[in-house]
């Protein structure tokens, strides 16, 4: 399949995307916008292409560990009852747009606390986003068929996708001033894109066991005899148990603390009712999600060998049967996954950045001497420059140094990263005696 | 919602917490399968899905 053609593909869902958020953004109240699915979808944006192509990669390399990342939200949503109920409640008595904002106001409004936060989610999140970019750009050349490496930024088509990207968060992420509104046109592609990946994802498993193998019995009676099969589906001793535990803790605080998560589960939500229908659907969408994974991995493993990347055995195991249709919808569900993570976490951190960086510190002795009105425009003007700034350093960062990591690692130490922050965020919760120093 | 309801969900989360981890999932640690399925994510999803099932009825009732 031509480069060209994939590209038109791309350029029509991007389109249908623009046509569905400016759709939902004219009808707000209508009903198929308006409901507790559309808000339980949207936190499917924790399911980046890391869920869609990293963990089939980890299943086939190195087992069970894939599963820790959804372990830990599992284990959280039940709790998410007192929790969530609680966060939000006071997020929206004071008008709280990022996380950064949240644990400064609990320490008595602290500007450079909130200053702090919002660098650790930078560091943590631009590279995390840049790798997101990187699966983009690498599905885009298996698919498309073409080896050659773009010799500059400029040859290169993932650059183009990421700035149409940053045009579409700058355009609807910032319709309204005032950043702990929310935006339903945003958040309504996001839970279309949770269905699409989800729905392709199954369709592709199905696929691989039942059309390519003849059961999924099958895919494991002949597994079962390749080397090693055995330390993939068990425990490697008891040292592996405790990192099994580690980082199912470490998914638990994600849930959480991801800026992008925080932005979908509290910022955006409207009735905290709706967290009740959340708990158990995203727990069965998370299910949905992980029951291939394994087969996938294996059926890989089985007829493509170990000469290519396990990270792309969904999209690979079609092509390698000359299946464009089936490997191009891969693709779309995959660039799905992607979108959904750039557009909300660019959107997160451009709150953070010209909310607790940008205005507290530069710019607030300007906004005083002008009028409200130029101010309005003067802020949206910031964040959408702080978006742009966002999406190209999270390009370059992936055009320069990603090009060795793996999808798994990088996601992880987002991770470790965020969960610095749990501490200062859950003691800030329940205990109201704490000071900033101390978080 | 009721308290009581808040408890059980509370409790299901120790008891996930307690059931996705060591000691009890080494019981499952073997590479046998149930019906093509390895046994280790056989136990893992059908913990999953008795979550999903109790916490929806626990948070079914409208009023509760």
């Amino acid at each position: 399949m031509g480069s060209w053609s994939v590209l038109i593909v791309l350029l029509c869902y991007l389109a249908l995307l623009f046509a569905l958020a400016f759709w939902a953004e004219r009808n707000t109240a209508n009903r198929w916008i308006k409901n507790p699915y559309v808000y339980a979808l949207s936190l499917a944006v924790y399911c980046s292409a890391w869920t869609y192509y990293g963990s089939v990669g980890v299943a086939a390399n190195s087992g069970i560990d894939f599963l820790t990342i959804y372990l830990g939200p599992v284990i959280a949503l039940p709790l998410w009852m007192f929790i969530m109920t609680r966060i939000i409640k006071i997020a929206k008595n004071n008008k709280i747009a990022s996380i950064a904002d949240f644990v400064s106001l609990r320490y008595g409004n602290d500007r450079q606390l909130g200053a702090l936060i919002a660098i650790i989610c930078i560091f943590g999140i631009v590279p995390y986003i840049s790798l997101q970019l990187k699966a983009v750009s690498e599905t885009f050349q298996l698919l498309s068929g073409s080896t050659q490496t773009a010799d500059n930024i400029f040859s290169d088509t993932t650059f183009y996708i990421s700035l149409l990207l940053a045009v579409f968060i700058a355009f609807f992420g910032t319709l309204a001033t005032d950043a702990s509104r929310s935006r339903r046109g945003l958040i309504t592609t996001v839970a279309f894109e949770s269905i699409i990946k989800l729905v392709f994802f199954l369709v592709i498993g199905s696929y691989v066991c039942f059309a390519l193998f003849d059961s999924p019995k099958d895919i494991y009676n002949q597994a079962a005899l390749l080397e090693g099969f055995e330390s993939l589906v068990t425990f490697k001793g008891l040292n592996h148990g405790i990192s099994w535990f580690y980082t199912i803790m470490l998914s638990f605080l994600a849930i959480f603390l991801l800026p992008r998560q925080f932005h979908v589960a509290v910022v955006e939500n409207e009735d905290p009712k709706y967290i009740k229908k959340a708990i158990w659907f995203f727990s069965l969408y998370l299910l949905l999600f992980n029951i291939f994974v394994f087969y996938i991995a294996f059926a890989g493993k089985l007829s493509l060998g170990t000469g290519v990347n396990p990270d792309y055995y969904s999209l690979l195991l079609p092509l390698a049967e000359g299946n464009t249709g089936l490997a191009l919808m891969v693709f779309i569900g995959g660039f799905s996954d992607v979108i959904s993570m750039v557009v909300v976490s660019t959107l997160a951190l451009s709150t953070l950045v010209s909310y607790n960086l940008l205005i507290p510190y530069g710019l607030l002795d300007r906004l005083f001497q002008t009028n409200p009105e130029t101010n309005t425009r003067y802020i949206r003007n910031v964040r959408r420059v702080s978006i742009f700034v966002l999406v190209v350093t999270a390009y370059l960062f992936y055009y320069y140094f990603s090009s060795q990591l793996s999808l798994f690692s990088l996601g992880l130490i987002a991770f470790v990263i965020i969960a610095q922050l749990a501490p200062s965020f859950f003691l800030g919760l329940f205990w109201n005696r704490g000071t900033a120093t101390g978080s | 919602m009721k308290k009581r309801n808040l408890q059980k969900l509370a409790a299901l989360g120790v008891l996930l917490v307690v059931f996705f981890n060591i000691p009890l999932i080494l019981i499952f640690s073997e590479p046998v399968s149930v019906a093509g399925i390895p046994l280790f994510y056989f136990a893992i999803f059908t913990i999953w899905l008795l979550a999903i099932i109790v916490s929806y009825t626990i948070l079914k009732n409208k009023h509760g």
